[in-house]
């Protein structure tokens, strides 16, 4: 999903996607930039990116998102939003009540 | 000059093994790397300690090597299965040649003659001396009989295993190659090379044993062509097997990216 949305923003390279993800992130997804690839495979063989080779001075496979991409990233969103909401909610309910065992 | 980078991409190659989506991942690793390497030498890092940093942040070789699927990973061990079995049966074929210049020169009794005191009914005698009327003898006959089925089915066997070979290049040159793992890759050549092994010591050794023990007993050596033959090329085979299975040992050490 990640993936997606960055792509969203626009199509990239390898290199430019890890960077973008850090970025924008504030550093939270400093993962192996290698693991990007496989899962950039995987996503390209679901349909939901496309890629291409480019050359502007070394060689890129520029990836960008698809519209089922789109679709997949908007459901996925969605959802994602939703389980967000319902652990916000729940952390939030729990902090408002005393802890038990603990005198008032 | 073979730096980090080089190291790095060489040891992802070297696990994923040959095909057109490692390629593909090869090439997209060394760019991104070299990029990276860009970056740090941009804010001031020289270029080893970059490549070094680069290799680093993209991570053990081992979590991109595992990118393909099960499927995928799976479609390659039975690519890899059936290479070695097309090469197995090429080997019996192989066998089957040397059986037939024994035969020619050493007779059908050397390659597959029964060991002294075999003997058949006058039935089935009258089958051999039906197969091969100017044999002789029932024994001769017989001899000349299992000779021509060890030979042609060992001929039949590459014939076969030439087959599988060339329909595995046509797939490979249509579809692609299929990617094996690197521990699919071990397993293949480990298994080829004890298979071959076993069967070349066992073959082998039966065949020597078995002359050592005619000629101590003075009789004619006879049926131990076929075990000589199986036996010495599985050997070769193995030996070879051994080699591949050492130098994959030795080429397979991932490059470490530097601490």
């Amino acid at each position: 999903m990640l993936i997606l949305a960055t792509l969203a923003r626009g199509s990239a390279h390898g290199y430019a996607l890890a960077e973008a993800l850090r970025a924008t992130s504030g550093g939270e997804f400093d993962v192996p930039e290698g693991s990007l690839y496989p899962a950039l495979h995987r996503l390209e063989r679901s349909g939901a990116v496309a890629s291409e080779w480019v050359h502007d001075g070394r060689r890129r496979r520029v990836y960008a998102i698809t519209a089922d991409g789109a679709t997949q990233l908007a459901r996925e969103t969605r959802a994602w939003r939703r389980f967000a909401d319902g652990v916000a909610s729940t952390l939030a309910a729990g902090a408002v009540r005393p802890a038990v065992g603990q005198g008032v | 000059m073979s730096d980090a980078i080089d190291r790095y991409v060489a040891g992802l190659a070297d696990r994923l093994g040959a095909g057109r989506d490692t390629w593909r991942l090869l090439a997209e690793t060394d760019a991104h790397l070299r990029d990276a390497q860009a970056a740090l030498q941009a804010q001031g890092m020289a270029a080893d300690a970059a490549a070094d940093s680069a290799v680093e942040r993209f991570g053990d070789p081992a979590v991109v090597a595992k990118a393909p699927s099960p499927r995928r990973r799976a479609l390659g061990l039975f690519s890899g299965a059936w290479l070695v079995v097309a090469l197995g049966l090429v080997v019996i074929g192989v066998s089957g040649l040397v059986s037939w210049a024994l035969e020619a020169f050493l007779g059908p009794a050397f390659l597959a003659g029964d060991v002294n005191g075999v003997t058949y009914t006058a039935a089935r005698c009258a089958d051999f001396l039906g197969f091969f009327p100017g044999a002789g003898s029932c024994a001769a006959a017989a001899a000349m009989h299992h000779s021509e089925e060890i030979v042609s089915e060992r001929l039949a066997a590459g014939v076969l295993g030439l087959l599988l070979l060339l329909v595995w290049l046509l797939v490979r040159s249509i579809r692609g190659a299929v990617p094996i793992a690197r521990d699919d890759r071990r397993l293949l050549l480990i298994a080829s090379a004890v298979a071959y092994l076993g069967v070349g010591m066992v073959g082998f050794g039966s065949g020597v044993l078995s002359v050592l023990l005619d000629l101590a007993r003075g009789l004619a050596v006879a049926g131990v062509g076929v075990r000589l033959s199986d036996g010495a090329i599985a050997l070769v085979a193995g030996v070879v097997a051994v080699v591949l299975v050492v130098r994959f040992a030795r080429r397979g050490v991932p490059a470490r990216p530097a601490a």
